[in-house]
């Protein structure tokens, strides 16, 4: 099948003698049939390589039973939530927290002590509506059945994936990618502790919770609140009406799925409230008008929750919590899970069966 | 259908050769061009199968132009090639300029007409080139007669379709012909795996991480500061030679692997000392034809030495226009080929300069001139050179890269310009071990990549 005429790109032919030496000598030439064969083979060896080392170490707990295991979220916080809600979730937790950065530092496990409550916090930093969606779709196929949503305006201000689609595609990804090499660069910078400013030890923990509050130091709480109202001024929030329509899907989603789901709307301080007033309210209308029960949803911008958004120290800007803020609202968010939110939240679900 | 996806690695390309060479060694020559032209097809229907439509009209009119020009002389010839060369216009026209002269003519008028909003088919503007040139050559009586099958080979031979090189019969038709090409030959397809595997690493591992800088810069260009402005400039025009003749190297290993041999497109032109030797490196086989059929029937260098200027800076209009319907490529075209006049002047008048300067020189002025050919108007191009020439302050500040994870390829991106290109290393290429192992860690550096990142269309697709 080979043929015998050559064009003026073909290399001279090996003799007897190269063959013999090639190991010894890598510049010896070599038949071009010869060097496919040893190009082809080690580039499979190589990569298969690649392929088991990352199924053993299986950082995203994708390939094997991931019960038990405790897999912290090293780099890229979107993709490594995505691909661990296939697994590691849903087979460590009953009950997830989702939402943007503004939830992703609440920390409810400690207040499920004792209960049959498992608390993973699944939130973004940065995300959109469209990429909390899948998320929790593979969160709910793989037996979430307690789910904690919280809602802000900037979770449907834009749709689409804003890094990377968070798709099927991913899950390949962590066979070998670009993000793979990135995750472990960071993973050893974290553990030998370089560069703690931006990589501190256990940002996220195996819990999902977020401490990024070191990197919002600096200011007061009031200035940074002026800052963005002088900022953003009365401008509207310009929800995206694709967003906004996912968002109506996936509360669908949770109602079709028939778990147990508390919506919130995300604590803002009075100040940067007011200053907003007639935004977030058309905002929390809309949202309103989408979720199919209202019993579901709890508003802490309102008025009873006031002790807690007049007092700045339980933010460290105009909308993200502190850490004292955030054990607050865990408090709050779990007492209600627990005791009641209306009718539903009485009864704790585990993997489908009703505890109540 | 994407060279970097995975379709296309995985099934096209195997099913099209397997098949292909099936044929050959069976002795079914024909049918496995035939075989070849459908796949290509194919491959071309992929994106959108509504194009094929497009693509077979033009390949078949033209191929009747083609036979009618092979019978006929004189007169009657200059007509059939007036006609065909009128059908390609019109063709070409309707689909990527239609829009602009409704948009101008609405401009200029005072009018409202609705634009089309007609999406241009990919290798529009390749493949109605390519067959102009067959007319031209018919009518000249530079093209034997040739069969259906091999004309539409030629013409949408998959690996230079959508973006070229831009082939010339007379380097193809002989090598479809050529009954010793028609066997498997294990050292065009070392040779071919080679140049695409550096093909597609230039690609996905270099052009698309400065891309993601450029359209992040382009994206809030209103927002950049004079070093972003900058950065964003250099970014692109670092993206756009690694992705093109990233395309270039990958389209020439594919072809390969069918024992075809494509031209160059592209050698170091970022190496080049001046303007002219530029386009002498740059997208050659396009340079070529510019040459061979617009800058030489008008005249070329037998005239007088103002209308050479006037022919080089004529010729360089018509390129800019050529890659797209906008005054953004019109302004690109102008300020090249008035550069190439300042250049001719330059060396006529016998000034030199240093070579490393003159590289430098060269090197800006094309990363300069690169903004009208990036940005999506003329608007945006002079908000980007007057930020960059400090004429202009930003309206608020982005971030143009968020993470230094990427800095190890920015650093081998620039080195790469001044190294040896695809060309040199394929003429240094011999099969041993050393050269097997670099290869096996290239496929397996590009299977990471590609595992990695979004597939995003090569930029010559727009054209």
């Amino acid at each position: 099948m080979f043929s015998s005429t050559r064009d003026v790109s073909s290399p001279p032919m090996p003799t007897a003698k190269t063959k013999r030496m090639f190991f010894a000598d890598t510049t010896r030439t070599m038949s071009p049939a010869a060097f496919l064969k040893l190009t082809v083979g080690v580039a499979i060896g190589l990569a298969s390589l690649i392929v088991v080392v990352n199924i053993t170490l299986d950082i995203y707990g994708l390939f094997r039973s991931a019960e038990g295991r405790d897999l912290p979220v090293y780099h890229n916080e979107r993709v490594a939530k995505y691909l661990m809600s296939y697994r590691y979730i849903p087979e460590n937790f009953n009950t997830i927290v989702i939402g943007t950065s503004l939830s992703a530092n609440l920390n409810l496990s400690s207040y499920f002590d004792g209960t049959d409550f498992r608390v993973y916090n699944a939130s973004v930093m940065g995300a959109n509506v469209s990429e909390l969606t899948p998320i929790l779709k593979n969160c709910l196929d793989g037996g979430v059945r307690n789910v904690i949503l919280c809602v802000s305006p900037y979770m449907i201000k834009n749709s689409g994936g804003k890094e990377v689609e968070l798709n099927e595609k991913l899950y390949y990804s962590a066979l070998g990618s670009k993000n793979l090499i990135e995750t472990y660069v960071v993973a050893g910078l974290r553990y030998f502790n370089v560069l703690p400013s931006k990589y501190p030890k256990g940002q996220i923990d195996g819990n999902g919770v977020n401490r990024f509050e070191s990197f919002y130091s600096g200011g007061s709480v009031e200035e940074k609140i002026q800052l963005v109202l002088r900022k953003e001024g009365n401008e509207n929030f310009a929800l995206d009406e694709k967003a906004v329509n996912e968002l109506k899907n996936l509360f669908l989603m949770l109602e079709e799925k028939n778990v147990q789901y508390l919506v919130y709307f995300h604590p803002v301080p009075v100040e940067f409230y007011q200053g907003k007033r007639e935004q977030y309210e058309s905002f929390e209308r809309k949202v309103k008008a989408l979720l199919p029960d209202e019993s579901r949803l709890i508003n802490l911008n309102d008025s009873q929750y006031s002790f807690f958004t007049d007092n700045h120290t339980n933010y460290i800007d105009h909308g993200h919590l502190s850490p004292q803020g955030a054990r607050t609202i865990s408090k709050i968010l779990s007492d209600r899970l627990q005791h009641g939110a209306g009718q539903y939240a009485s009864r704790v679900v585990d993997n489908g069966s009703s505890t109540d | 259908m994407l060279f970097n996806s995975w379709e296309f690695l995985l099934v096209f390309l195997p099913v099209t050769f397997t098949v292909y060479f099936l044929l050959t060694h069976n002795d079914y020559d024909y049918q496995a061009k035939a075989w070849l032209f459908l796949s290509s097809l194919f491959f071309y229907g992929w994106w959108n199968p509504g194009y094929l439509l497009i693509i077979i009209t033009s390949i078949v009119v033209n191929y009747v132009f083609v036979r009618l020009l092979l019978r006929s002389k004189g007169a009657k010839g200059k007509t059939i090639l007036a006609l065909g060369i009128l059908f390609n216009v019109l063709l070409l026209g309707y689909y990527k300029y239609a829009d602009f002269f409704i948009d101008n003519f609405n401009f200029v008028f005072g009018l409202g007409y609705n634009l089309l909003n007609i999406i241009l088919p990919l290798g529009i503007s390749f493949f109605t080139f390519q067959q102009i040139a067959y007319l031209v050559d018919a009518y000249k009586g530079k093209t034997e007669t040739c069969d259906f099958i091999y004309y539409g080979t030629f013409v949408a031979f998959f690996p230079q379709l959508i973006a070229g090189p831009i082939v010339h019969h007379a380097e193809i038709m002989p090598q479809l012909k050529d009954p010793s090409r028609r066997y498997i030959n294990a050292a065009n397809i070392a040779t071919g795996l080679l140049v695409f595997n550096m093909g597609l690493a230039k690609k996905i591992i270099i052009a698309d991480t400065f891309g993601k800088i450029a359209n992040q810069g382009y994206a809030n260009f209103e927002l950049l500061s004079l070093e972003q402005s900058w950065i964003t400039a250099f970014a692109y025009s670092i993206q756009l030679y690694f992705d093109f003749s990233g395309y270039s190297d990958m389209a020439i290993g594919l072809a390969l692997f069918f024992n075809i041999d494509l031209p160059v497109n592209f050698n170091s032109p970022h190496r080049s000392e001046n303007i002219q030797q530029f386009y002498r490196r740059w997208h050659m086989t396009l340079s070529s034809f510019m040459k061979n059929y617009i800058y030489i029937p008008l005249g070329g260098n037998k005239m007088k030495e103002w209308r050479i200027n006037l022919n080089l800076f004529i010729t360089f209009l018509i390129g800019g226009f050529w890659h797209g319907a906008n005054w953004t490529f019109v302004v690109w075209g102008a300020l090249n080929g008035l550069a190439l006049v300042a250049h001719r002047l330059y060396k006529k008048a016998g000034f030199t300069m240093n070579q490393y300067m003159a590289i430098a020189v060269t090197f800006v002025f094309v990363l300069i001139v690169r903004v009208f050919f990036r940005a999506d108007g003329i608007g945006t191009a002079n908000t980007v050179l007057l930020t960059m020439f400090g004429l202009r302050e930003p309206e608020g500040s982005i971030t143009l890269f968020s993470s230094y994870f990427d800095a190890p390829i920015w650093l081998a991106g620039v080195l790469l310009l001044f190294m040896p290109n695809t060309n040199e290393i394929r003429e240094r290429f011999v099969p041993n071990p050393r050269f097997a192992l670099m290869l096996s860690l290239l496929m397996v550096l590009n299977l990471v990549f590609m595992n990695s990142v979004e597939q995003t269309d090569f930029l010559y697709f727009d054209f």
